[in-house]
């Protein structure tokens, strides 16, 4: 009786799609469709290297005129949580740094909008040991989301209690694993400000922590938050590199290089899996949204929305 | 026995929980991306925002010191390239405190310098518009090699704001160069101040990559360009627009 209701729940979940895209091309699913399948809609929001852009560019700024701001990036993110619901909100690193609000306070301004936005965890970005690494054990109060890196070591730092190496959120039945990585500080930020934070190498970093996550946690999804930066010239590791060696990641959100990515980057992992690749440009002119639905099943479906399918 | 059962079913509970979990597949993955640009805002932040706001406009039009003229950038030695050099070679030296003897030459970038300084009162926003980014003051201490293709390359820049050096220049070549107002020995080192940005090869100085020695102060440029106005206002000074022919061109 039950698989009975459930392959009905099915075929209206197949009608539904299909009638709609005919009809009105690439609708999206309704919770309420939602709730009669077995799936499970997880959406991510994310940021990178918001750079203290509290308020909105000026209209006369030459590249990015009136775009931006903390509050209209807000009344964007409320919209998309009563449309979804099963939301994470992550960044990825360099929050700090980039116009005089930081100077005054600090980063306390950006930490208090990012709580108030609902904000679930971020990495550490090079910029914010610009105040030295004391402020940001200073700044982490203001702030009620995670701080996750798993490839800097701060046992010697007062950051030691403070940084997790990943933190898994629990949404809608779903296990997400959400970890961090930082780029390498020696020649890029003052010793004097990273103190005794020390490197580890992020590929073998990353790829330990995933497979906790993965496979003796039981995550669903894993998703690297990294500030190491999409891609270089040389052969300096990053998001681009990094991906092929890596296993049971799914998706990594990046920063550091401020890459506008029109649509994250499809790659293969280490087993031939897929992974993505993502990275909104800075400031906060973008925020990202990548939906994942979830199937107890297998079976590959067909799914439109809103969203372009990747 | 109740109890038994009772237990029982909690335990098959646990297991399924945690240990049988049965995990999800993805099926399929979409995105998009929003351009923030739209006038809605959450008006919660926006009231969070304005006390810092106001505070921190009060502070940006905080008068640093008075000006005596305006201070523009231009082709050859000029007002504002004069400021800045010697602005920081001021606050280096006060920054090495015993040792301020070692700092010779300051060399900037002109393109660094965003904006010009007005007559009257000079504020911190003025040093915001002037130096926006975020680069530190660093001492370098340049080989003898070193130091002369700087000097070279000067010469074919012809006049980047630069304090405890003079140079007359003919065809795009140094004539005579004088560091702290004695002729300039090919063969001695020389401690070059400058920024972070061009000691890491910015504007092609990469003649900077390789120094002898290399001393982050860990001190914004701009921050060096507030303490100087305070410290000239703290002793009676107001600012003055001068050249003093520290880069010369031979016709």
């Amino acid at each position: 009786m039950a698989g009975f209701k459930h392959q009905n729940r099915r075929d209206f979940l197949k009608y539904f799609i299909g009638t709609s895209a005919v009809l009105a091309g690439f609708p999206a699913i309704s919770r309420e469709a939602l709730a009669k399948s077995d799936l499970v809609k997880l959406t991510i929001l994310y940021t990178n290297d918001t750079h203290s852009r509290i308020e909105p560019f000026p209209d006369n700024d030459p590249k990015y005129p009136n775009k931006g701001g903390f509050a209209r990036r807000a009344a964007v993110i409320d919209q998309l949580r009563k449309d979804n619901e099963h939301v994470l909100l992550l960044d990825a690193g360099d929050i700090f740094q980039g116009t005089p609000y930081f100077n005054m306070y600090h980063g306390e301004l950006e930490y208090k909008l990012m709580t108030m936005m609902g904000y679930d965890a971020t990495t550490i970005g090079n910029h914010e040991f610009d105040l030295g690494i004391e402020n940001i054990a200073t700044q982490m109060p203001h702030a009620g989301f995670a701080f996750v890196n798993c490839n800097y070591n701060f046992t010697d730092t007062p950051l030691h209690d403070k940084i997790v190496p990943y933190k898994i959120f629990n949404k809608g039945g779903l296990k997400i694993g959400v970890l961090g990585i930082g780029i390498e500080l020696a020649g890029l930020v003052d010793k004097k400000m990273y103190g005794n934070t020390l490197y580890s190498d992020p590929v073998k970093s990353a790829n330990n922590t995933a497979r906790l996550l993965k496979q003796d946690m039981g995550c669903d999804y894993v998703i690297c938050l990294s500030h190491i930066g999409f891609k270089y010239e040389d052969k300096k590791i990053s998001d681009s590199t990094l991906a092929p060696q890596t296993e049971n990641i799914d998706l990594i959100i990046g920063g550091h290089t401020h890459t506008f990515l029109e649509h994250p980057v499809k790659s293969s992992n280490a087993k031939g899996e897929d992974i993505y690749i993502t990275q909104v440009g800075w400031a906060g002119i973008w925020l990202g949204k990548i939906d994942v639905l979830f199937s107890h099943n297998k079976k590959k479906i067909t799914h439109n929305s809103d969203n372009r399918k990747i | 026995m109740y109890f038994r059962l009772r237990y029982l079913i909690l335990f098959s509970a646990f297991i399924s929980v945690f240990a049988c979990r049965h995990k999800l597949v993805v099926s399929s993955v979409s995105e998009t991306h929003y351009s923030i640009d739209q006038n809605a805002v959450d008006s919660s932040l926006y009231k969070s925002i304005a006390p810092y706001k106001q505070s921190l406009e009060k502070e940006m039009s905080q008068v640093l010191i008075q000006s005596e003229g305006a201070f523009t950038k231009g082709d050859g030695e000029n007002s504002l390239g004069n400021f800045a050099a010697d602005a920081i070679l001021f606050e280096t030296k006060k920054w090495l405190g015993k040792d301020s003897a070692m700092a010779d030459v300051v060399i900037l970038n002109k393109g660094g310098l965003r904006n010009s300084l007005p007559k009257g009162n000079i504020t911190v926003n003025h040093m915001f518009e002037l130096m926006p980014f975020e680069n530190e003051v660093v001492l370098l201490k340049l080989s003898a090699e070193q130091f002369s293709v700087m000097i070279h390359k000067m010469a074919e820049k012809g006049a980047v704001p630069m304090a405890g050096i003079r140079m007359l220049v003919n065809n795009n070549t140094p004539a005579e160069t004088y560091v702290h107002g004695e002729p300039y020995n090919p063969t001695k080192p020389y401690y070059v101040i400058t920024s972070d940005y061009l000691a890491n090869g910015g504007d092609s100085y990469s003649f900077f990559s390789n120094p002898l020695e290399r001393k982050a102060t860990g001190i914004k440029v701009r921050d060096m360009f507030i303490n100087y106005c305070k410290d000239l206002n703290a002793a009676g000074k107001t600012l003055k627009p001068y050249l003093d022919g520290r880069f010369q061109t031979s016709k």
